[in-house]
């Protein structure tokens, strides 16, 4: 018995007519081919907003993404909008709220998202089978002009840069955008679960950084310059800018298939490999102690980096006896692995020994 | 390339893990290969950058 499918059009990801070739069926899998976590911007765990700064930078608002400032001026807004193109709720948008017109030669801001290596053995990297990847995502910005993307190869001893670019040619407009990186046949990826590729776009950068090779893959320790090379655009030159993004997918092959949206919960429990948070109870055993036993959602990628506040003050622990809330000082021991932390803490500041106390625990194993 | 700001630095008892203050924010770190967090703090210490203040005695 035969089969026969009849398609009267094929629409691709942005809406325009297609031909069989862009189903992408060839080469990228069917299901959970988005490589990147969180593309739609919907988990924010540690807040819809943050004000970032070159003092304060990192994972502050859209999980999985963080971003760099090497500027000591600019201030700018991270925040989850709900601003987006058809098909999505959110984006991430940066808007700057302390301008930098005057862009030094070091200066740098960028967004980045790095994916674990033993995510990625089945790019092949560094044989002559590598496979290419393609990226593709929505963004819309007031400042139009040409915009520097980069592959940064964490793993290997020149970390190997493939330096691209795109265009934003309409100002306020969603506009779709979609880049193939060819397979690095040179560069490894190792099979852990280190940070192995970072997927950068630049918003800023300096002359130290733009000026490189473009659309090859090269060393950036031998020349800086190819990290941004074709940035030649400045989101934080005024306040009155903005820029936005979402529906980033990053798939093998070289063709840009629709985004796959997938559960909050499932995207949710990817995130929480990286980060989560919990608000939890626990009694003092004594004036010096507690016992916790807090069992993460999902296994975490590393043993975490903890940290705790209570409304919204850092350090601080909630009795709910007396409802005060105590700080801490000098703790002695918390024991936070893979899976969770079952152990005592031990603290230089006396608690009330069988008083019930909680705060809000954070674990941070971001790459 | 990641940069990070990485302030009072020490370690706890018997070294187990370093009370850190990073981008703003007090945290324990374990110190174990692989967290970003003790990674980024050993490499400063072997740039010669960072210093880690030795454990409160009891």
């Amino acid at each position: 018995m035969s089969s026969i499918i009849k398609v009267d059009t094929i629409q691709k990801a942005d809406g325009t007519a297609g031909t069989v070739q862009d189903l992408g069926l060839a080469t990228g899998a069917l299901s959970h081919r988005n490589l990147i976590h969180n593309g739609d911007m919907r988990i924010a765990q540690r807040g819809t907003s943050a004000s970032i700064s070159s003092s304060n930078i990192g994972y502050k608002s859209v999980d999985r993404f963080r971003v760099n400032v090497v500027d000591s001026t600019c201030v700018f807004n991270l925040s989850k909008d709900t601003d987006a193109p058809a098909g999505f709720s959110n984006s991430l948008k940066v808007v700057p709220t302390t301008a930098d017109s005057s862009v030094g030669a070091s200066d740098r801001v960028d967004l980045q998202q790095k994916i674990e290596g033993q995510n990625l053995q089945h790019l092949n990297y560094g044989t002559s089978s590598a496979k290419d990847l393609t990226i593709s995502f929505w963004v819309k910005s007031n400042v139009t002009g040409t915009y520097g993307f980069c592959v940064y190869g964490y793993d290997q001893a020149d970390r190997n840069t493939y330096s691209t670019s795109y265009s934003i040619s309409s100002s306020g407009t969603w506009e779709y955008k979609t880049i193939t990186i060819p397979g690095d046949t040179n560069g490894n990826i190792d099979n852990n679960t280190g940070g192995a590729l970072g997927f950068i776009w630049g918003l800023m950068s300096g002359t130290n950084n733009t000026g490189g090779t473009t659309d090859a893959w090269s060393s950036y320790l031998d020349d800086n310059s190819v990290f941004l090379a074709a940035h030649n655009v400045n989101v934080m030159s005024s306040t009155s800018n903005y820029w936005q993004i979402t529906g980033v997918q990053l798939e093998v092959g070289s063709v840009a298939t629709p985004f796959e949206h997938i559960s909050y919960g499932e995207e949710l429990a990817r995130c929480q490999r990286y980060y989560w948070k919990s608000y939890s109870a626990f009694s003092a055993d004594s004036t010096t102690s507690f016992l916790i036993n807090l069992q993460y959602p999902t296994t975490m990628r590393a043993s975490p980096s903890v940290s705790w506040s209570y409304g919204g003050v850092a350090d601080n622990f909630y009795r709910l006896s007396d409802a005060t809330t105590p700080g801490y000082s000098s703790p002695n021991g918390l024991f936070a692995g893979i899976d969770g932390i079952s152990t005592t803490y031990k603290f230089g500041t006396s608690f009330t020994t069988g008083a019930t106390y909680a705060t809000y625990w954070t674990m941070d194993a971001e790459m | 390339m990641d940069e990070m700001n990485i302030t009072s630095v020490q370690y706890t008892e018997n070294n187990l893990q370093i009370i850190a203050t990073v981008d703003g924010q007090n945290m324990i770190v374990p110190t174990e290969v692989g967290n970003r967090h003790y990674d980024e703090i050993m490499r400063q210490v072997d740039a010669g950058t960072l210093t880690i203040q030795e454990a409160d005695s009891e």
